[in-house]
């Protein structure tokens, strides 16, 4: 008996080990007939695209239908749904791309649906319901197809502390911050706005560039914003290597330099924002919506946006978008979501309202526009928006040009023209 | 009959073993010798040693070893100097020793991620509390970019690293000392060897085999050393920062590069065995 017992217990913990394998994909039809359909976002995704509120109203209006919402812990676990997806399976219908990455990665192996093509999402959901040019931060992605949909939109610009701008005299007679036109003016402000002490230690910041992470659209909005266009006749390559750019390049040097650029963004993603938000900096180049993040601490009345210093006034867009892999058996499910809950009034409406996450679908775009008239400074600019190109090695790219940026802007003996040349250096490396 | 028993209950671990050991190194020695994007390439292609020797004509990996090396080295001393320090402390502290006991062990209970997180916030160059307080304290001249100066980055990458680790060797060293049979004191007393001729005379040489542990340990996470530049730092300020472990994650998992990754992670693993053997040799000693 006391052998068979551990015969059992051996074979039990053999057969365990061997074929445990994690996650089993979960069958997308319960018994009785409900359907499940799975999402997956990173939390600050569930949380200013009202995802679970819209979940819950998808729910009560389709009773047959439950959502499971997963947080996903950041963007490097996206990668692992190509080892899933490429055998065919998926514990996941849709999943939300901070910027797109990895569509591309997906798009090249044929693991995502095409939302046209696969889904007819628009049989019964015009083109024209989207605010012009975001459908297309989805299909500069994937070579054209529109392999991704847009669930928010958003534009680059500089969010401002107005009350910083008066105390250090740079507003008009109706208290208004002076326009910044030229990247000499944000330079010359960025100088005024920096205090130091005794000491000559910085206690206020002038002005945050993000030169981290997203330093690659930074540059692409300083570059559009100047020459309306991204890249050279390529059409790949960032038409860098001209005096415009490269004066400003010796700005942000100098900006470094003198302690009147933060190097926050260095090391932490976040830094120019938070210090922004803190009322510790005075200018913040990055994404539009900073400056809504910064109400709670700073008030709405000390905030204003303008846009990106440049004689042509364009600026990237981007999107966070939607991906429903191949694997998934609820396409079907996943369209009607998107059109009821992401793309619903409470959704984009919202996002934009609290978060400054812009809407996708034109109708509310334009009603939440009416609403915050701060948004119109850059009206003009976001007419002019454009997606950014990518690449196949967008990681390399992003990588290289940070230490490019982050090693020639702090040392004297390095010239714009080093930078760019190193810049181009990159670009020809790396594939597209 | 006892053998067959002993087989079938070994049976289970060799299966773990295998299925999460032995065949994923296999595979990866397979992959090492490939070129392979696991975005973008539908199979592998057979290279040779093509991966080995890119790796040394690639300026970011020489970096990353010669930050590796560097942390390595400075952070093994410190990591085994400060740590026996402490030990001695702890050994000679006889009053309230639980509550310093707790304390040198705390850090290693708290997640290297939250660690550094905290230690990012304190350390900002607009708001973090150190510079602050330099500031309140009237010592502006000292506040300075941290976190975004290569030269300082480093530095602050080892002591968050070695806040995180000294208590584990310090705690190894403890229970080293505590170990030395006591007559070898007195007698070494009576014999006139007091302060640091104990040190060098009795306790080092007692204390071989537990240095031989504690440098294998320390070295293993001098060169495994991911959490801290990671978090902290992400590799910069211009890849100053960026460590060797760090540079197979990047590889592997932001850019798919799954052979060249492979490659590398070979090389960590022939300099890890290659420390730790000199570890134990410079251990033993004469013996």
């Amino acid at each position: 008996m006391k052998k068979v017992f551990v015969v059992l217990l051996v074979l039990l913990l053999s057969f365990s080990s061997v074929f445990a394998n994690g996650v089993k994909d979960s069958t997308p039809e319960n018994a009785g007939g409900k359907r499940t359909l799975r999402i997956a976002a990173e939390s600050w995704e569930i949380n200013k695209i009202f995802l679970e509120q819209a979940a819950k109203a998808f729910e009560a209006a389709h009773p047959n239908v439950q959502v499971e919402i997963t947080t996903i812990a950041d963007q490097t676990v996206l990668g692992n749904y190509i080892l899933d997806w490429s055998k065919g399976n998926t514990n996941v219908d849709l999943v939300f791309l901070d910027g797109g990455v990895f569509a591309a990665e997906y798009a090249a192996k044929d693991l995502i649906n095409d939302f046209d093509k696969d889904l007819h999402f628009f049989a019964d959901y015009p083109k024209t319901n989207f605010k012009e040019g975001t459908l297309e931060t989805g299909t500069s992605l994937t070579n054209g197809a529109q392999k991704c949909l847009p669930a928010i939109y958003e534009v680059y610009a500089v969010s401002v502390n107005k009350a910083l701008f008066k105390e250090a005299g740079l507003v008009d007679a109706k208290g208004e911050p002076l326009p910044i036109k030229t990247w000499d003016d944000f330079y010359d402000f960025a100088k005024k706005l920096t205090k130091k002490d005794a000491n000559g230690t910085v206690t206020q910041v002038g002005a945050s560039v993000q030169f981290g992470n997203n330093l690659p659209t930074c540059i692409a909005g300083a570059v559009l914003a100047e020459f309306g266009k991204l890249t050279t006749s390529d059409g790949l390559t960032y038409d860098v290597n001209n005096p415009q750019m490269l004066h400003m390049i010796e700005l942000w040097q100098k900006g470094i330099q003198n302690g009147y650029f933060s190097q926050s963004t260095f090391v932490d993603n976040a830094g120019g924002r938070n210090g922004y938000k803190a009322g510790k900096i005075a200018m913040c180049y990055e994404a539009a919506g900073r400056w809504m993040e910064a109400i709670p601490t700073l008030g709405v009345e000390n905030l204003s946006l303008m846009p990106i210093p440049g004689k042509d006034g364009a600026t990237p867009c981007f999107g966070c978008q939607m991906v429903c892999p191949k694997a998934s058996k609820n396409g079907d499910l996943v369209c009607q979501f998107i059109k009821e809950g992401v793309y619903g009034e409470y959704s984009q409406t919202n996002a934009f309202l609290k978060y400054g996450k812009m809407s996708v679908i034109a109708k509310y775009f334009d009603e939440a526009l009416a609403t915050t008239p701060l948004w119109k400074n850059i009206s003009v600019s976001m007419s002019k928006a454009q997606p950014v190109v990518r690449y196949e090695e967008t990681q390399k790219w992003i990588d290289g040009l940070d230490a490019i940026f982050q090693a020639g802007l702090v040392d004297p003996k390095t010239s714009a023209q080093d930078i760019v040349n190193k810049m181009l250096a990159l670009s020809k490396s790396i594939k597209k | 009959m006892k053998e067959r028993w002993g087989r079938l209950f070994v049976l289970p671990t060799c299966l773990v073993l295998f299925v999460f050991v032995v065949y994923p190194i296999c595979y990866t020695t397979v992959l090492s010798l490939c070129k392979y994007n696991f975005a973008f390439d539908l199979k592998l292609t057979f290279i040779g040693f093509k991966n080995y020797t890119d790796m040394f004509k690639d300026k970011l990996f020489l970096t990353a070893l010669g930050n590796t090396m560097q942390f390595t080295v400075i952070m093994f001393v410190l990591l085994v100097v400060i740590a026996l320090a402490l030990a001695l402390l702890l050994f000679y502290k006889k009053t309230h020793s639980w509550f310093f006991r707790t304390s040198i062990f705390m850090p290693i209970v708290v997640p290297a991620s939250l660690i550094c997180i905290l230690f990012s916030f304190m350390l900002s160059d607009n708001f973090g509390i150190i510079n602050k307080a330099l500031v309140s304290l009237h010592l502006s001249q000292y506040a300075h970019n941290w976190l975004t100066d290569a030269k300082t980055a480093k530095w602050w990458v080892i002591i968050v690293s070695i806040w995180g680790k000294v208590g584990f060797c310090t705690i190894l060293f403890l229970s080293g000392l505590q170990n030395i049979p006591q007559d070898l004191f007195e007698a070494a007393e009576i014999d006139g060897a007091i302060g640091w001729k104990k040190l060098v005379y009795i306790i080092i040489p007692n204390l071989r085999e537990t240095l031989a542990v504690v440098g294998i340990w320390a070295v293993l996470q001098c060169l495994k050393l991911f959490v801290t530049p990671n978090v902290l730092t992400k590799g910069g300020p211009a890849n100053s920062t960026l460590v060797l472990y760090q540079y197979i994650y990047n590889q592997a998992f932001l850019n798919f590069e799954m052979g060249y990754a492979s490659a590398i992670a070979f090389f960590l693993t022939a300099l890890v065995l290659v420390f730790s053997s000199l570890n134990m040799r410079l251990s033993k000693g004469e013996d």
